[in-house]
Formats: structure tokens, sequence, C-alpha cells
């Protein structure tokens, strides 16, 4: 842009902040990107996401059992309840669980860091009847997060399945709306298993925000005793960082029930 | 000043399930000829159905409601015979809405202690009169809005008898929302973060006035429990009548409805700075061929909001039948009673009740009981299922 190019438009933009305020017109370079994520709990995991999981979309974490989903997700919750806390307002964000399998463990969830009292735990009866509170739970605008624990139970119904791949646009127009994240937990299954239940619908993956994938790599011993296990969390989409790369992070917990300050 | 409040409860909805006893313990909303919700139950109210709802919108809010017509004529025999009630000792009574009215004991009782006989055997009156599922709930009080808002706190069957000395120890927890003031005003109100009365009585006059105007100045006079404001029985209220003359005569439906309106507006701006409504309102219809139409528009709750009035008014022009060209319109303003906080909220502020179990209520409503909080009872239990417990967040259970 040449120096009489630059000068009018120094003008035309001073005219405009003379006449309708300064904040109309605001170099891009001064503009900050508004933080709209939950941190994980797991630096190396938030560096590579670029902070954290995004609000108001749809997180899909998937992989094996004793992968470290439920640990992840339950730190991804701690840190949602955090997030409204200033130094002026205590404010604690509540959370919900969607628990489909009905093996949610409160003692686990409170060693993990999560306020029991901000906590909504919800156990359906049915497939279908857990999409419709998870639509209720998500208009309600009074969730910071929801876990939807047990897609793969969803799946045992066909209907319940498609259902919810039929509601899942209009889901993700209402997080987006309200500000709410949605983590989805999923296991991985053989090819086999979805051809034998007749489920191949990729919705989730495409209305998804993120999808991570967690592998155990190994397990951490320490004299002798299992003391935790170490995953490759590789993200396979992303809409704010590149996806393919991978974070390691360790989960210990202690081989006793009478857990410290591990998590 | 001397007043006693007599409230009962649900008194319309009390009414419709005394005649189908089917629908105790169901949400139940009635329509008034508006066809808006005039009046509902406590289980409907859980579930987000509020008066001046559609019907559509309530069943949205609750689809298992069930929605049934008032039934005008019954209601307005029971009411009377409620006010005869309170009226056989011979206190001047005036209606406050339906199944609430004021009381004059100005002459029997000036302390707490005179009044409480003749509250208990009132009460008891009330009782035998209506049957026993209808228990009314007596507040007293040296004001009007100080022996309401006694009447509002004591249970159904209880009386509560404020002193003069007490007053303001009793006002000063007290909800905002009891006192009847429009719904923008109780709006910002709550985004200033003022609950209670004794929060709104502590404001700067001059700011309250700057912001709300008379209708908030008069209300904190209120909230401060400073109401003269006398006890004039219903029979006694001389109507007031507006006449509106069409030269040329009109037919059309929306220039007759925005005469009409244009005339009406400053009474009801009057209405609206006292904290009053329109209970009953009178359209007298006189064509160019001399024929003359009578428009009754009763209102189920008292009204000075000219959007509901409009819609009501436009509704039986509507329907009634022209016979030419409207000449003379004359608006009488039959009776005029004091506005019901419930009817102008949209919420309930009840500071117990965190906003998660208030969803987990509404939610399980609709749901059933699939809610829980998870508390920890014995973190150091050798079974893991043994350390923590589930609580149901029912509707029930919340509610208590």
């Amino acid at each position: 842009m040449n120096h009489t190019k630059q000068k009018r438009l120094d003008f035309a933009i001073a005219g405009l902040q003379r006449r309708w305020g300064s904040h109309v017109i605001v170099p891009a370079r001064q503009v900050q990107p508004e933080q709209r994520v939950i941190s994980t709990g797991f630096p190396e995991l938030d560096r590579v996401l670029g902070g954290g999981i995004p609000l108001s979309a749809i997180t899909l974490i998937s992989g094996q059992t004793t992968s470290g989903k439920l640990t992840l997700t339950y730190k991804i919750l701690r840190r949602a309840q955090q997030s409204a806390t200033t130094s002026r307002s205590p404010r604690v964000n509540s959370v919900a669980i969607l628990d489909l399998s009905a093996s949610g463990d409160p003692d686990y969830v409170a060693r993990c860091g999560i306020d029991l009292d901000h906590l909504l735990l919800v156990r359906p009866r049915a497939g279908k009847q857990a999409i419709d509170i998870l639509g209720d739970l998500v208009r309600s605008r009074q969730l910071g997060a929801i876990l939807l624990d047990g897609l793969p139970d969803l799946r045992t119904d066909p209907a319940a399945a498609r259902y919810f791949d039929h509601l899942l646009p209009q889901l993700c127009l209402f997080l987006k709306a309200t500000g709410c994240a949605l983590i989805i937990l999923d296991e991985l299954q053989p090819p086999w298993l979805q051809w034998l239940t007749g489920i191949r619908s990729n919705a989730i993956q495409h209305c998804a925000a993120l999808q991570i994938e967690l592998r155990r790599e190994h397990w951490i011993e320490s004299k002798g005793e299992l003391r935790g296990y170490q995953a490759e969390a590789h993200i396979l989409k992303s809409q704010r960082t590149r996806p393919g790369q991978v974070a390691r992070i360790a989960i210990e917990f202690n081989a006793t029930v009478r857990a410290r300050d591990t998590w | 000043m001397s007043v006693l409040s007599c409230r009962v409860p649900d008194f319309l909805i009390g009414l419709a399930q005394r005649q189908k006893p089917q629908w105790r313990g169901q949400p139940l909303a009635l329509l008034g000829a508006d066809e808006r919700i005039s009046a509902i139950s406590p289980e409907a109210r859980q579930s987000g159905v509020a008066l001046q709802m559609s019907a559509r919108q309530a069943q949205m809010r609750c689809p298992e409601v069930i929605l049934a017509p008032l039934d005008h004529t019954a209601c307005q025999a029971e009411q009377s015979a409620f006010v005869g009630t309170l009226a056989e000792c011979g206190l001047p009574v005036q209606v406050q809405t339906w199944g609430a009215a004021y009381v004059d004991l100005r002459e029997v009782a000036s302390t707490a202690r005179d009044a409480q006989p003749i509250c208990a055997e009132m009460g008891k009156q009330i009782r035998r009169l209506l049957g026993e599922p209808f228990a009314p709930a007596l507040g007293w009080d040296t004001g009007k809005f100080t022996a309401r808002a006694a009447s509002s706190c004591a249970r159904p069957g209880h009386m509560r008898l404020v002193e003069r000395s007490d007053e303001e120890r009793f006002l000063n927890p007290l909800s905002i929302m009891l006192l009847p003031l429009p719904e923008p005003a109780v709006l910002q109100l709550k985004w200033l973060g003022i609950t209670t009365l004794g929060q709104f009585a502590r404001l700067p006059t001059t700011a309250v006035w700057q912001r709300f105007g008379k209708a908030g100045k008069l209300a904190q006079r209120w909230a401060l429990g400073r109401d003269d404001r006398p006890v004039i029985p219903t029979a006694q209220a001389a109507p007031t009548s507006i006449a509106v003359d069409f030269d040329p005569p009109m037919a059309l439906h929306s220039q007759v409805l925005e005469a009409t309106f244009a005339a009406l507006r400053p009474e009801l701006s009057r209405l609206a700075d006292r904290l009053q409504g329109l209970r009953h309102l009178q359209l007298d219809l006189r064509f160019v061929e001399g024929s003359t139409r009578v428009i009754d528009c009763a209102f189920v709750e008292p009204m000075s909001e000219e959007k509901h009035l409009r819609a009501m008014v436009s509704h039986q022009l509507q329907i009634l039948e022209w016979a030419a060209e409207l000449e003379t319109l004359r608006v009488t303003l039959l009776e005029i009673g004091e506005l019901v906080p419930h009817q102008l909220t949209l919420f309930e502020i009840d500071e117990a009740r965190s906003s998660l179990k208030e969803l987990a209520r509404k939610l399980s409503n609709r749901n059933g009981e699939l809610f829980f909080q998870a508390r920890l009872t014995d973190e150091r239990h050798a079974l893991p299922e043994r350390r923590a417990v589930f609580d149901a967040l029912s509707a029930r259970s919340v509610n208590v």
C-alpha cells in the first residue's frame, strides 16, 4: 500500500473512530482471541490442542479400556468447574455426567477433584431418553460441560443411535448458543463388530470439533509396584490445531484404595 | 390501622379439583376467557408453566399438563360466598383477588393480642364454608402490604400476626417478589442484586423514584412497612367511566381499538402508578342505526399492562357481530384491584435452592427420577461402593 492510500485509510479510520468511538475499528493485530477452551490438566496435551478442548462444541474421546479416557475427562470436568471462578467471584460451574452404563464411581470422581455439589449425575433408562435429556441439559444454559459416558451403550439400540445422529446438527447449534462443552466417550470397536451391529455412521466424528484417541503405551512401575501408566493422545481431528499430533500423558494412581494427592 | 389479610392458597385450582378429584396432584392449568392461563397448580408451576401463557406454551413446558377452561360463574359464586363469610362480622371487606381479601379490624382490634381470636374465628368460618382442603392463611398487621406479606408467609391453616415493633425485622428478609412491581422493574432489581425487601427499602428514595417511577416509590414505602391505604369495601368503590365518540362513525376494528386505548391509557397509567389493575371492564357500544351492545371483560387477576388488556378487548371486538358503524363507545372500569405479584414475575427467587437442583427438579418432572447428586459418606471405607451415596434429586425431595 502506497503512502497516499495509507494516509487516506488512516483518515477514514480516525473519522469513524471520532464518530462512533475508538472501539469500532481495532487493528487485527491488537485483537486478542477469546479463550474458549477448557484446559485438560495435562500441559503437553494442552499445548498440542492449542489450550484445551473447545467450548461450545463436541469433543470425542475414544480409546480402549484402561487407556485413560475417563480420567482425562474427569480432569477436564474439574477444570470446567473451576473455569468460572475468578478472584472477584468464587462461582463454580456446574457439570453433568450422563452415565449410560450406570458405572460412575463418585469416590473416583471426587478423587479426580470434581466438586460433587456441582455435579449432576444422570442415569437414563433408555438410549432415546438419554438423548432427550442431553438436549434439555444443553438448552438449560446452566452447565459448563456435559460428559456423555457410554457411546457403545447408546449404539446397542440402533433406533437410539439413529435418533442421536439425526439430532447432532441441532445439538451443535445449541452448544454454540449456550457455550457448553460436550464430551463423548467412545470405545474403539473392531470393524467386524460395527458390521455386526449395522451401525456404520460417522455423524459424531463429522460433528465433533475435536477427536482424540488414547492409546495406552506402557505401565509405570516403581519399586516393583504399579504406579500408573503412560498413554498417547493422538489428535485425529481438530479445528484449532494441526491434526496428527501426539501428546504423552502420564496417569498415576495409587495401588491402594486410599489415594492421596495423586490426582 | 388494623388489617387482616385472608388468603386461600390456590383457590381457583382448589375449586376445579373439588369438582374433579382425579386432578389432585396433577399439573393443572385453567384457561381464562382470553384463552390464556389464568390459574396454575403447584405441580404445573414446578414444571415451568406460568400465568398468561398460551395453552401451547404451557404444553411445551409441561406436556402432561391438564388444560381446563375456568368456570367463571361457579368461581364467582364461591368468591361471593367467601367474601360474604368475611363480611358477616359487619366489618369492611375489600376483595384482593380470588380467595383473598382484606378485612378492616380497626374498630375491634388494635393490637395483635386483640386480633388473634377474631382472626382465628374468621379462619374457622372460611374453612367451614369451603371445606377441609381449603385452609386459609391469615396475616395481620397495621398496613395492608405487611398483612398480605404475613399471609403469604403463613402456612395454610395458620396465621401470622406482625406487631408494629417487629415489622422491620419481619419484612427485611422477605423476597422482593412480594412487591407487585412490573416485570422490567423486577428484572432490573434482580440484575442489581436486590433480592430482599430490606435491600430495596435501604435504597435512596430519589434513586428509586428516578429509576422506577411512582410505582417504585410506592413499593419502597410498602417495603418500609409504611402502607396507609385504607380498606375500601368493594361495593363502595365508584366505577370510572370514559366515553369515546367517533365522528365520523367507524367500523374498522383496529381504529376503534386504537381510539379506545388512547382514551384509556392515562387511566391505566394512573392505576399502574398505584400498583393497581383492572379486574372488570365493561364496553358499551352504540351503533349509528341505534342498536347497542355491551361487552363484559372480566379478568381473573387485576391487570394494568396494556398489551394484555388490548389482547382481551381486541378478541372481544373481533367476535362481536357489528350491526353498523360505531358511533360511541363507553368504557367503564367496574372493578379495580390490587396487582398480584406473581402475575408480573417470571421466576421465583429461592436462594436455598441451587440452580443445579432447580434444573434437576424441572427435568425430573418430565423424565422421572433419573437425576442424582453424589455425596461422600465414608471416604476411608474399604469397599469403593460404600464410600459414596447417590441422593436422588427428584421433584418431591427438592420441594420439601
